[in-house]
């Protein structure tokens, strides 16, 4: 965890520094009264905040840090022991999370919702290890459809597809 | 007298067929979502938020009540069955129901936690009633100063309390704060990080948000974990349904027996919940603990002691009702399932805060009827489907969380019909991934997010009655308390408790090296 601090400290601190000096001033107008706050002053103190306390973070990590020994990193609070740290492992995690995301956002925009999403069930299935080929295709056939009926019937909303 | 008076009439308009029938399908889907591990009331609130859409604002909250009061009592059927908490702070009631389920009297130990349960949740929901109104009569005395500073105050409680660190908790409401300021400007409606797409107009949707960071993370890193130990063996099964018939009743003198415990945990459920930040998890194990302590049969605590089961569900459903104090004296969440219904109550137009009691006083003892209503339900309910709920134990996890994925993105897009919020869910869920791995609290980053509007408006509101003069915020008594509180949380929670701990380690371990 005190390697993810680290890297989390300095991320947060070049991301910060950006939106101060970039994406706030880019993106926000000054005010209309001169006793009115600037529209870009809240944000700023916000990510000013973050700027600050990133770098605490990352100071804590790496001088405070060598003195942790095993066991006394405690679980965290939120979390327990999901919390294992921003790992290579995790990164990949995202990476594989991001083209799955991208992909099923693109195919139920322009393809649709059922084939979209009975295309994520039957990979998610298989991802995490189910291997009976009649319940994987009967549950992600199913699902979506039913799902789709649903928000029709109860919500008249009609999902995305290229039919409708 | 007031009171009782607003309560009859409360009663009178949510004593309707349709009311009932939404509490109940609520109360249904939250015990169903406690039942499956990993789920929770949490997740079920902020995934059923949006079908909430085209309900009134009396259905729409009630529904959501039934969905967080049947969700925290669920999660004890798999903690009791086969030790695996459903929610977080069912942790605690396996300590003593999976003891008593290995003994042959697993109906028993979940009777004991329903009845525990609804005993909890009613005796905070009548306080609730009670004091709602006075706190709220006595935050409408409050102004932009004092509530500018009470936000302060609630940010920095929250981050000091939601984790083991401060300063990463501190960090994830900042964000929060940043992301809410996306849109168009609350005063001067120019816009603000909208990136010229008008989809952003609105800021960051609040349900994509929560639903994504909340929900979809939550499902995003069980699924990973299946991934890594597929291959593992599977957990123990079931208990046998032939132990569900033997020794399953529990005497009305077995459970009231333990009214001291009872009393004592509802009580310290119901002061857990009023203050904002604190856990529901933190009730259950604090009712627990002090139970222990009380009992005369402390020793036989984790070793299947009915009294252990009754003090965490009293606890732990104690929260539900209480929580809604600060939420609705002062649109302050006490909780991220708090955070969600106050969003709910924005759906409905209906903004929390000391105003509602004056604005919606018909609305809110309606809720409150509601929510009286809701417990005798659950507990019909939970009794009567003791053993449904259990089969839902058994839908294997590689259906079920997929599935949820799916009702996830139909939750989004039903409100708006956008596939910008389906974006925006799927974004979320990414941040809120890795905020999970590498221990940023999500409740902070919520709620920073949802008072993040309040706080600024409130500000810039002191700003312009006070002419840009903010010493006012030290010549107001209310805020420099504030403001005072705030900086003793920082200095304590930040310097002090570190201090501190880092002098137990040290001393830890010199200990060891001297006796080695």
């Amino acid at each position: 965890m005190r390697t993810t601090h680290i890297w989390a400290g300095v991320l947060l601190v070049l991301a910060s520094v950006w939106c101060l000096f970039w994406l706030i001033p880019d993106n926000t107008y000054p005010p209309d009264s001169e006793l009115d706050l600037a529209p870009s002053l809240v944000p700023s103190i916000a990510i000013g905040a973050c700027l600050v306390l990133a770098l605490v973070m990352a100071v804590q990590a790496i001088f405070g840090g060598r003195r942790v020994e095993a066991g006394e990193d405690h679980l965290d609070e939120e979390f327990g022991e999901d919390a294992t740290g921003a790992s290579r492992h995790v990164l990949v995690n995202l990476l594989i999370w991001s083209a799955v995301a991208c992909g099923c956002w693109y195919l139920i925009e322009h393809v649709g919702f059922e084939p979209a999403m009975a295309l994520f069930m039957a990979a998610t299935m298989l991802f995490v290890g189910a291997r009976n080929p009649w319940t994987i295709a009967l549950v992600s056939l199913a699902t979506p459809i039913v799902l789709s009926q649903a928000a029709y019937q109860f919500f008249n909303t009609e999902l995305p597809a290229f039919w409708r | 007298m007031d009171i009782l008076n607003s309560m009859i009439g409360g009663f009178e308009a949510a004593f309707t067929l349709v009311n009932l029938a939404y509490i109940c399908v609520g109360i249904v889907l939250g015990i169903i979502f406690g039942v499956l591990p990993g789920l929770g009331s949490v997740t079920a609130l902020a995934m059923l938020i949006p079908i909430t859409f085209y309900f009134t604002p009396l259905a729409a909250i009630a529904f959501l009540v039934g969905i967080n009061k049947g969700g925290t009592s669920g999660g004890a059927i798999p903690a009791i069955l086969i030790n695996a908490p459903g929610t977080p702070e069912a942790a605690a009631t396996a300590l003593d129901g999976y003891p008593l389920a290995k003994q042959g009297r697993p109906e028993k130990a979940m009777k004991t936690a329903l009845y525990s349960s609804v005993f909890g949740d009613t005796f905070s929901d009548i306080v609730l009633i009670l004091l709602a109104a006075p706190f709220a009569a006595i935050a409408l005395t409050f102004g932009p100063n004092e509530l500018t500073t009470i936000i302060l105050f609630s940010f920095t409680m929250i981050a000091a309390l939601a984790g083991r660190s401060l300063v990463k908790g501190l960090i994830a409401a900042a964000l929060g704060l940043f992301l809410s300021t996306w849109g168009l400007d609350p005063v001067d409606s120019t816009e603000r990080m909208t990136f010229g797409t008008i989809y952003l107009f609105d800021g960051i949707p609040l349900l994509p948000f929560a639903i994504g960071t909340l929900a979809l993370s939550s499902v995003l890193s069980q699924l990973y974990d299946m991934r890594r130990d597929r291959g593992k063996p599977p957990p123990p099964p079931l208990p046998p349904a032939s132990q569900f018939r033997a020794e399953n009743r529990i005497a009305p003198r077995e459970f009231w027996g333990n009214w001291k415990t009872l009393i004592r945990s509802a009580c310290i459920g119901t002061g857990v919940g009023i203050l904002p930040g604190l856990g529901v998890t933190l009730a259950a194990f604090l009712g627990y603990g002090a139970a222990r302590r009380a009992s005369p049969r402390g020793d036989n605590f984790g070793k299947g002691e009915l009294e252990g089961i009754q003090a965490t569900e009293a606890a732990n459903s104690a929260v539900v009702g209480s929580n809604l104090i600060p939420t609705i004296a002062l649109g302050i969440p006490g909780n991220v399932a708090a955070a969600l219904l106050i969003g709910a109550f924005m759906i409905h137009g209906v903004v929390p805060g000391p105003l509602m009691m004056v604005n919606h006083a018909e609305l809110i003892y309606s809720i409150f009827a509601s929510m009286l209503m809701a417990n005798l339900a659950h507990l019909i309910i939970g009794r009567v489907g003791i053993r449904i709920w259990v089969q839902f134990v058994k839908i294997p996890k590689h259906i079920v969380l997929p599935t949820v994925v799916l009702l996830c993105v139909v939750g989004v897009y039903i409100p708006t019909n956008s596939m910008f919020d389906v974006g925006m869910l799927f974004l979320f869920a990414g941040v809120g991934y890795l905020m999970r791995k590498a221990g940023f609290s999500i409740v902070c980053l919520v709620i920073g997010f949802l008072l993040g509007e309040n706080f600024e408006i409130y500000l810039r509101q002191t700003v312009l009655i006070n002419k840009a003069d903010l010493t006012v915020l030290l010549t107001n008594p209310i805020s420099l308390a504030f403001l005072l509180l705030t900086l003793f949380f920082i200095w304590h929670f930040g310097i002090r408790v570190p201090l501190r701990q880092k002098r137990e380690r040290a001393a830890a371990r010199e200990a060891d090296a001297s006796s080695d």
